[in-house]
């Protein structure tokens, strides 16, 4: 029988795992040794087989693992059947009691608003008329406290700005310092009395420009 | 490190701890196989995706006795890349006919002087090249044994067809590649 370029190439895998024995290795053999196409396939074939297993894996795209266990235990999640263990594991959770701590806080600050004293609540409290008409009068009361919050804050800072005028105010010479020029300044209390008489009049800008001034203080 | 077997028993008394160590565990070679099977790397990870799917749905009919898990898990994978195969030929075949219409393409293949020294990426890059241009059977017989390191009797297991046919399949698949890749002018030192 002739060794012909078909048959190395059946045999080659066996022939370079050193599997081939006997007469058919000593046939390959000398085919080989004659065929140089034959020759130049052994030797890139063995080549590659001695490549392939080194080489370098293909990274793993960032995230692959994170969003399989998403995909994978995203089901197991939904399918979980709900006993009394989970239902109270869920209810003592860290996450549960921040949730159940906010929507607490929520209630109170809209019951504040609203006037309600969730002491006494009732179902008229809870009557769309009766919650407007207090979440009227709240919002009124809170709009005339501001009110009057801003004029006594007025009168403070306005008080307070005079002052400081008349501390920095150059000292007048002695000779010039008698009882009837009217340049002199005024006493610290008459100056008090004459600004919480005068202070609800003043106009907006003056009030603007006090507050301004004493919030730089 | 516990074996895989014992995880998947904790795995099915619910401990998720041990589903996430398993998925750890075998993303890579998962995901590897994948990607030198199709050659595409959002196609890759799809697939990965749906190999632990369906491990996830299934696991319950895995069993230890039937062999490693890494030849079961293998199994999956191989499978659906098939079936990954056999849904998408159409649109390859398109695609060849829209590649062979443009040459410039052709030309754009790395060319390479024989002196030089493939690095073990260009290496690896040209290979995925040469795999995508032989047939599936060759390819996922060569891919099993020569990059994933089944031994025969894994091979013939996951594709259930004889030793002889494995054998045979990863000679053929061997000289088809060591043949591209000599006409890409990548050869031996």
């Amino acid at each position: 029988m002739i060794w012909t370029c078909m048959n190395s190439e059946e045999r080659l895998a066996e022939y370079l795992e050193g599997q081939l024995a006997g007469e058919e290795r000593a046939r390959m053999d000398a085919h080989v040794a004659e065929c140089a196409a034959c020759r130049a396939l052994v030797a890139q074939v063995r080549w590659l087989s001695e490549r392939l297993p080194h080489l370098e894996p293909e990274p793993l795209p960032s995230g692959l693992v994170y969003r399989i266990l998403e995909a994978t235990s995203g089901t197991a999640t939904r399918k979980r059947e709900y006993t009394w263990r989970t239902i109270i594991a869920g209810l003592t959770s860290p996450r549960f009691a921040l949730g159940l701590g906010s929507v607490a806080a929520t209630i109170f600050i809209l019951f504040q608003a609203l006037g309600i004293n969730p002491k006494k609540i009732t179902a008229e409290d809870l009557n769309p008329v009766n919650v407007y008409r207090a979440a009227n009068q709240q919002a009124h009361l809170t709009y005339a406290r501001g009110v009057r919050f801003v004029n006594d804050l007025r009168v403070v800072y306005e008080i307070r700005s005079r002052l400081q005028e008349a501390s920095v105010a150059p000292t007048p010479a002695p000779e010039q310092e008698t009882p009837k020029n009217p340049q002199s300044p005024q006493s610290e209390r008459q100056l008090k009395n004459d600004l919480m008489h005068k202070g609800p009049t003043m106009t907006a800008s003056a009030a603007l420009a006090s507050m301004w001034l004493g919030g730089s203080l | 490190m516990e074996p895989d077997s014992q995880l998947v028993v904790q795995c099915l008394r619910g401990e998720a701890t041990a589903w996430e160590e398993l998925v750890r565990r075998h993303t890579r070679r998962v995901y590897n196989l994948a990607y030198r099977f199709t050659s595409n790397r959002q196609e890759a990870e799809d697939l990965s995706q749906e190999v632990f799917l369906r491990l996830y749905k299934t696991l319950a009919s895995y069993r230890a006795v039937h062999g490693e898990f890494t030849t079961w898990l293998t199994s999956v994978t191989r499978n659906l890349l098939i079936d990954h195969y056999r849904r998408t030929r159409r649109d390859r075949l398109t695609d060849s006919i829209d590649e062979e219409g443009s040459p410039a393409e052709h030309k754009a293949a790395p060319g390479r002087r024989p002196d030089e020294t493939a690095s073990a990426n260009e290496l690896s890059a040209q290979v995925q090249q040469a795999l995508g241009k032989i047939s599936p059977e060759l390819r996922e017989a060569v891919i099993l044994r020569d990059l994933q390191g089944l031994d025969y009797r894994e091979i013939q297991q996951v594709l259930s067809v004889p030793e002889g046919t494995v054998k045979s399949r990863i000679n053929r698949g061997r000289i088809e590649l060591a043949r591209l890749l000599t006409q890409m002018g990548v050869q031996a030192e």
